[in-house]
């Protein structure tokens, strides 16, 4: 069903069609915040469209919304409904640019993986990286909850891809040092101090520190390490990155 | 009359020890039980004496409550060390033993092991000797000065295991001397703590760490207590729980015993089937040759650890029982083979040893129901003590499965009419060498390195591949490789990949084409990756035309595209041309061999790297079809 004229947008699905493959949830949650918030954002003249700024900006309302436990989370079928049948325009909105009908397999992605692939639905990326990354508020209700960090790891796609996509991300202590550490207001501080000479891009110190790391847990375990060591870690790995270091290549 | 505490002192100046330098180096391996067993009976059983008698050593796990731990508390003159054991809770080992102080208080109990040995030498030698038992066990920290060059452990960090097991870090020594010299009155005894460096209250003396438990002479402060000999060695022991029979030999006492890495502590049942257990996992062939016996006793229950109740280690035993029947091929279930492997033992830096050696290999077919341990090789050599086991599961698709042993040095020809000859006792003393601390593989070592000229790596290195090649000779299924078919039998070979920390394998992309085997080490003493391998077509019509060797990080989920530069690569096969290429930026090893050649084998090294993380070799090859020459 999912054929290159509905991942080129000319085509809709509709839960009639689909009728024969659902489940339902067993709670009913009210969408509306989401597409109320997602309309704000294309009205927005300040984002433009397939920004990765959208998903940092949705990323509060969806995950205050869509209050699931991770094992809710992890069901698929939950992903595939909201961005094939209640969400599409939106996948259309931010991910039109990587479809080509040549392959269709990164537009697919975008509307059918999920599961234990944080990275690639486009509803459950978001979802999963306020998830990672938030903060309860001191009350632990929902609206309480701080999403500051979520929107400096979501609105810097190399920051949000590279914790995304690795196992590590499975581990809170990491996703937060990775965060704080590695945002762009972090790195650009380190840069007008000028300790170093020719720091590399951001996305460059993203993606290069976030290997060396997983490299590092060839032979650690993050599990048995102290949130102060994780930290201390990645600072090292990203002074010796800034440095240029670190086996650039 | 009771021993006393004394502590030496040191200038300020001096070194400080958080801890102990041997206790690390011990604990970087594995501080479970294993390691401790394993060394505890290796220190016996390298002091045998040389008559026909076993060694016997007994394990006594006892709980001390009440009444019985006071008076025992008292007798270890418990409330000066104490004053010591407080200043120094500042440093992390410091802190667990204040841990271990107040589970003590708390729990109003204290765990003792005693491990007992008789036959073997005593604690020998003058209080201030160089070089003696006394002083190898009691008070240096990493010499070694067992008898002979071949002794289990050469590295003198055996006994450092013993301190790590006590949660108070602290060790007591009862001995009956097997020579009049240095004293005639046994036992001797002696205790000796290890804390941390630590200040007086006053903050005016500084001590060392190093806590003696005897008699003190004079009251100079920071000397020394010496050993007691005697009667009054004898009367402390008793109210110390460390009589011993009037045998020569050693009764060594770990106060509050532990296991470090244990999360829960074992009930004292359970860590005697456990010692037992692990006693004949380890020592199979010195128990099976009459050198060794080992019991543990629990509450007065004393049980022998015998390798019948065992019966997982008996297909090894049987390759020594049956070597006299060996055939030469393994037809029929508890067959066994045998094979000799050479080993080419270099010269000593100092000109003497060499000697073309050999290494006696036996395997066994294994029989229906005999899993535990199969298609391993036990690496034995004099010592009796099993060094590893080698798995070498599907060592050929299909194989028959076995039980193997390995035996150098003097054990070779264990099982045969055979005595050592002067080459087994090179080699002994080579593998010996090639002993790491925890003696659990041979390998390039330190003391190699010093004391043996070139060529030293490639004979130990090569043990294993010889092992692998003998083996398949034994043990392959009999299959005709051209009616099989080399593309189906080629698509289920692999090509080894050793990454640290344990043995991995995986499918090569051109594992279809060719066959090989590949290794990948990390070399502590070079702080460099080492690497071998060797490939061949496997079909006789084609050649190799060239193998690209790079290295590989990996991340925590597969592959990075970071590489660490080969920094030297050779090969002893004929005509291959050598080069360094880069590689995306990065130095790789490439030879190209002459035209003609089918298998090609390589060793080579990395650059240093720090960084020390996982690393694997990936080995590309050019095969095409053989060329007219």
């Amino acid at each position: 069903m999912i054929d290159n004229r509905f991942l080129a947008g000319k085509r809709e699905l509709s839960e009639d069609d689909l009728r024969p493959y659902l489940q339902p949830l067993g709670r009913s949650i009210d969408l509306s915040p989401i597409d109320e918030r997602i309309e704000e954002i294309r009205a927005d003249d300040d984002i433009k469209a397939q920004d990765s700024i959208i998903d940092a900006e949705l990323a509060p309302t969806l995950h205050r919304t869509l209050d699931l436990t991770r094992n809710e989370a992890a069901d698929a079928g939950l992903w595939h409904y909201l961005c094939v049948v209640r969400f599409p325009e939106f996948v259309h909105y931010r991910w039109d640019h990587v479809f080509n009908p040549e392959s269709p397999g990164n537009m697919e992605e975008k509307f059918l993986k999920a599961g234990t692939d944080a990275y690639s639905n486009a509803l459950h990326r978001i979802w999963w990286g306020a998830e990672l990354t938030y903060e309860e508020g001191e009350s632990g209700g929902v609206k309480h909850r701080d999403y500051s960090r979520t929107k400096k790891v979501l609105g810097f796609q190399e920051l949000a891809n590279d914790i995304l996509d690795h196992d590590f991300a499975r581990y809170t202590p990491v996703t937060h040092a990775c965060g704080d550490l590695l945002c762009h207001d972090t790195l650009n501080d380190i840069k007008e101090d000028g300790t170093y000479d020719d720091p590399p891009s951001n996305s460059n110190i993203v993606s290069r520190t976030t290997t060396l790391l997983r490299e590092e847990l060839t032979v650690r375990r993050v599990e048995t390490m102290e949130d102060d060591d994780i930290v201390e870690t990645i600072e090292d790995l990203r002074d010796d990155v800034m440095r240029l270091e670190a086996g650039w290549s | 009359m009771s021993g006393k505490w004394g502590f030496t002192t040191s200038r300020p100046t001096d070194a400080r020890y958080g801890d102990d330098v041997a206790k690390y180096a011990m604990s970087h391996g594995e501080p479970g039980l294993k390691t401790f067993v394993r060394e505890v009976l290796q220190n016996s059983n390298d002091a045998r004496l040389e008559n026909d008698q076993p060694a016997r050593v007994t394990f006594k796990l006892e709980s001390l409550r009440g009444d019985e731990a006071i008076e025992y508390l008292r007798a270890l003159d418990i409330e000066t060390w104490s004053e010591h054991a407080n200043l120094a809770t500042d440093t992390k080992s410091g802190k667990h033993i204040a841990e271990a102080i107040k589970r003590i208080k708390d729990d109003e109990e204290i765990r003792i092991l005693t491990i007992e040995d008789e036959n073997t030498e005593g604690l020998l030698g003058e209080e201030n000797a160089d070089e003696s038992n006394f002083t190898a066990l009691v008070r240096d920290v990493l010499f070694s000065s067992k008898s002979g060059d071949t002794a289990g452990g050469s590295y003198g960090l055996g006994k450092a295991v013993l301190w790590l097991y006590s949660g108070l870090s602290l060790v007591m020594f009862n001995s009956t001397l097997s020579d009049p010299d240095p004293k005639k009155r046994s036992p001797r005894l002696i205790g000796r703590t290890r804390l941390p460096t630590h200040k007086s209250e006053d903050g005016d003396t500084v001590y060392q760490g190093h806590g003696w438990y005897g008699s003190l002479n004079g009251d100079e402060e920071g000397a020394r207590p010496e050993s007691i000999w005697g009667a009054e060695a004898e009367s402390i022991a008793d109210r110390l729980r460390l009589s011993r029979p009037d045998e020569p030999g050693t009764s060594i006492q770990v106060v509050d015993f532990r296991v470090p890495t244990a999360e829960e502590r074992l009930d004292d049942e359970e860590l005697a089937d456990q010692i037992t257990g692990m006693a004949i996992e380890w020592f199979w062939p010195a128990v099976y040759r009459g050198d060794l016996e080992v019991a543990v006793e629990v509450e007065g229950e004393t049980k022998q650890a015998s390798i019948d109740e065992y019966p997982q280690y008996k297909p090894f035993t049987s390759c020594l029982n049956d070597r006299d029947d060996s055939v030469s091929q393994l037809d029929n279930p508890e067959d066994v083979a045998q094979a000799e492997m050479s080993l080419d033992v270099p010269k000593k830096s100092d000109g003497g040893g060499g000697a073309d050696g050999q290494l006696d290999l036996l395997v066994r077919r294994a029989d229906t129901g005999e899993y535990q341990h199969r298609n391993e090789v036990a690496f034995i050599r004099g010592a009796g003590m099993v060094v590893e086991y080698y798995d070498r599961d599907r060592v050929v698709v299909g194989n028959q499965d076995f039980h193997a042993v390995l035996l150098g040095g003097r054990a070779r020809p264990w099982g045969s009419d055979e005595s050592p000859g002067d080459a087994d006792t090179i080699v002994e003393e080579f593998l010996t060498a090639a002993e790491p601390p925890q003696h659990d593989e041979w390998v390039r070592t330190e003391t190699l390195a010093n004391s043996y000229s070139r060529g030293f790596r490639t004979a130990v290195e090569g043990i294993k591949s010889d092992v692998t090649e003998t083996l398949r000779g034994l043990v392959a299924p009999n299959v005709d490789r051209g009616a099989t078919g080399p593309q189906r039998l080629g698509n289920r070979f692999k090509i080894g990949n050793e990454s640290r920390g344990g043995r991995s394998e995986r499918e090569s992309p051109s594992s279809q084409r060719v066959t090989g085997d590949t290794n990948i080490s990390f070399d502590d003493v070079y702080t460099h990756w080492s690497f071998n391998g060797e490939v061949e077509p496997l079909s006789d019509r084609n050649e190799i035309r060239a193998v690209t060797v790079s290295l590989i990080r990996m991340a925590e989920e597969r592959a990075t595209t970071d590489r660490l530069p080969v920094q030297n690569i050779s090969s002893n096969t004929a005509g291959v041309s050598i080069s360094l290429p880069e590689q995306k930026g990065v130095q790789v090893g490439r030879l190209e061999p002459a035209p003609g050649t089918s298998k090609v084998s390589f060793e080579g090294v990395s650059t240093k790297d720090h960084r020390q993380v996982e690393t694997r070799m990936k080995v590309s090859v050019d095969v095409a079809e053989r060329r007219d020459e």
